[in-house]
């Protein structure tokens, strides 16, 4: 745990460490997802991700590698492995639990760091509110990750399941790389595409850039690049 | 940064400059530690919220604004409604049958150009009928302004009447941002800022009270924020008329404005806090958790702000622009949101009297995990 953080756990201090331990850079790129009835999201996605609840349904884990996944969002770490084993980025969801203590969030966090240290490899984790954990306590364990995984190189934020506004918070509290329904375009938001949580990479940039952070791609190849304009 | 710091500390109210530099500062920590101290100051710890009903007598509406996803030119519309009386007394009458001690009803409707004077008075009047001890938080300045016109009133006449009807205080819409480049192209038929403002100064100096607030994310620059906020400190310090600053955040789903982005969870926070910091006449900043999103409007108990509006109960106009809330939240909700985020619950009436505090809600959420 970061020194700053551990004495003046207060939530200033806490995003304040959490942002100094993140760095300058904000990444995204766009997504697609592997579902039953096929892709979901543009072609041209550089990340092509399947979920691990949907790996029974899809096959397993060989199956969605050979279809053109490239990335497996987990839940379990024996998941992990078999899917970094297989080449895929590794990325660990990891629950936000309502009226989970500090002291058992960072125990869980501690474990999971040792097991970093002992050679698992996980490319990123992204926090998971359940239904009934508020932004405060989210915004908070974001940091907490953050400051707790420092051998983790990625904090991510769903914004699929966080939506553009609170995940846009998090990026000030210790994420760095924003993964969801990331467009080309957009269409307006009018009848049934009110609502849509689909953002344009524009838009993706502009939360980066308002969270303080300078917005670089993810491209084809697994470079990085400065998003221009 | 350290000048605005030293000026908070001496109770020196903040200049147009630094109102510019709250708003361009990239630390947004930085400025939500500035402004949390400033309500803690205030408030200390405390959060408070009211119950409340949102009773929108019609969408029909004059006016044309190109934000609004709320209105409906002509009754052919699809959507368009005018509710009788019987029924916008029906939505009171349901809560009350229902044993909610809702303490505030909140009236806000549509500019709609044939409905009588009486209609308004009535409907005040019929709400007072059904529970005595009610406030009636009632008409927009740009609804008294209307009818102002449209009846042949004098503005303080047309409050006059309202007030003997019922009319407890006005609410805080219609402001949008006074610049008027913004308002010629975002709500052009409504009344401008001189006269918004002097709604709310003719209402201070018949000694109603009234909110404020200012809509924010459509096309207006920095320094056109800066200057609204600035308008209505002035105005304060004449009247010291307003409770509550209220910044609303602009929703562009299904309507002419729907090319621009939704402001962002920053532009919302940094508001929030800019206002606190620029508003120090100003008592109450309110989170409206229907406009920012009951998570963001929970961040920002320490961004700023000190309130959370109410239960709320079939709010229609930021739902139709796309808000993802509820429709409404129970008052145990409403205290488990300020106890999740380390704030202490106070049920307020409209006028910011206590209600119910301390034990009043002894099971509804625990605070573990909540800031210190």
């Amino acid at each position: 745990m970061n020194a700053a953080a551990e004495q003046s756990p207060d939530l200033f201090a806490l995003g304040r460490a959490a942002q100094a331990a993140t760095g300058s850079r904000g990444l995204f790129g766009c997504w697609r997802r592997l579902l039953s009835t096929g892709w979901q999201g543009p072609a041209s996605a550089v990340s092509a991700f399947a979920e691990e609840s949907d790996l029974a349904i899809l096959g397993g884990l060989a199956a969605v590698a050979g279809a053109g996944a490239n990335t497996l969002v987990a839940t379990s770490i024996p998941t992990l492995i078999e899917a970094t084993r297989l080449g895929l980025r590794g990325l660990l969801r990891l629950a936000v639990i309502g009226g989970e203590s500090v002291e058992q969030q960072e125990r869980r966090l501690a474990e999971l760091e040792e097991r970093v240290r002992s050679g698992l490899l996980v490319d990123g984790v992204v926090p998971t509110p359940e239904d009934d954990c508020l932004g405060l306590a989210t915004l908070m364990f974001f940091a907490r990750c953050r400051l707790a995984l420092p051998k983790v190189p990625h904090v991510l934020v769903d914004l699929d399941l966080l939506g553009p506004k609170l995940g846009q918070l998090a990026l000030a509290f210790g994420a760095d790389e924003l993964c969801g329904p990331i467009v080309a375009e957009r269409a307006l938001r009018l009848g049934d595409n009110a609502g849509s949580r689909a953002i344009t990479r524009g838009e993706a940039a502009q939360l980066l850039r308002g969270a303080g952070l300078r917005a670089c791609e993810r491209v084809a190849g697994g470079a990085l690049k400065e998003f221009a304009s | 940064m350290p000048s605005i710091s030293e000026k908070l500390r001496a109770g020196i109210p903040l200049s147009f400059a630094d109102g510019m530099a709250l708003f361009r500062e990239s630390d947004l920590l930085k400025l939500g530690g500035l402004a949390n101290q400033v309500r803690e100051q205030l408030h200390g710890d405390r959060a408070t919220f009211n119950r409340n009903l949102h009773v929108n007598p019609t969408n029909l509406c004059v006016a044309n604004c190109r934000l609004c996803s709320f209105s409906r030119r002509s009754p052919d519309q699809p959507g368009a409604y005018t509710l009788s009386l019987e029924q916008a007394w029906g939505k009171l009458r349901a809560r009350l049958d229902a044993g909610d001690r809702v303490t505030e009803v909140h009236v806000v409707s549509g500019l709609h150009d044939s409905l009588p004077f009486d209609y308004y008075t009535e409907l005040l009047a019929g709400f007072k009928r059904l529970q005595p001890t009610l406030h009636i938080k009632a008409f927009s300045a740009v609804e008294i302004f209307h009818f102002h016109r449209l009846f042949q009133l004098e503005v303080r006449e047309v409050l006059q009447r309202l007030v003997a009807a019922g009319l407890g205080s006005l609410p805080g819409g219609g402001a949008e941002i006074f610049a008027p480049r913004v308002r010629q192209r975002i709500c052009p038929n409504k009344c401008d800022g001189d006269e918004w403002l002097n709604v709310h100064r003719t209402a201070h100096q018949m000694g109603l009270r009234s909110n404020c607030t200012m809509l924010y994310g459509t096309i207006e620059t920095v320094e056109e924020r800066v200057d609204h906020l600035l308008r209505l400190r002035a105005l304060q310090d004449e009247t010291g008329g307003f409770q509550v600053f209220i910044p609303l955040a602009f929703h562009p789903d299904n309507n002419a404005l729907s090319h621009l982005p939704a402001p962002t969870a920053v532009d919302d926070l940094r508001v929030c806090a800019a206002a606190r910091l620029l508003l120090n006449n100003i008592s109450h900043i309110k989170a409206y958790w229907v406009s920012m999103g009951i998570k963001t409007a929970q961040t920002a108990l320490w961004f700023g702000a000190d309130d959370l509006d109410g239960t709320v109960q079939e709010e229609k106009i930021y739902h139709l622009a796309g808000s993802e809330t509820p429709q409404a939240l129970a008052p145990a909700e409403i205290v488990r949101v300020i106890r999740a985020a380390g704030r202490t619950p106070v049920e307020r009436d409209t006028l910011f009297n206590v209600v119910a505090e301390g034990e009043a809600w002894p099971a509804c959420a625990s605070s573990a995990g909540a800031p210190k």
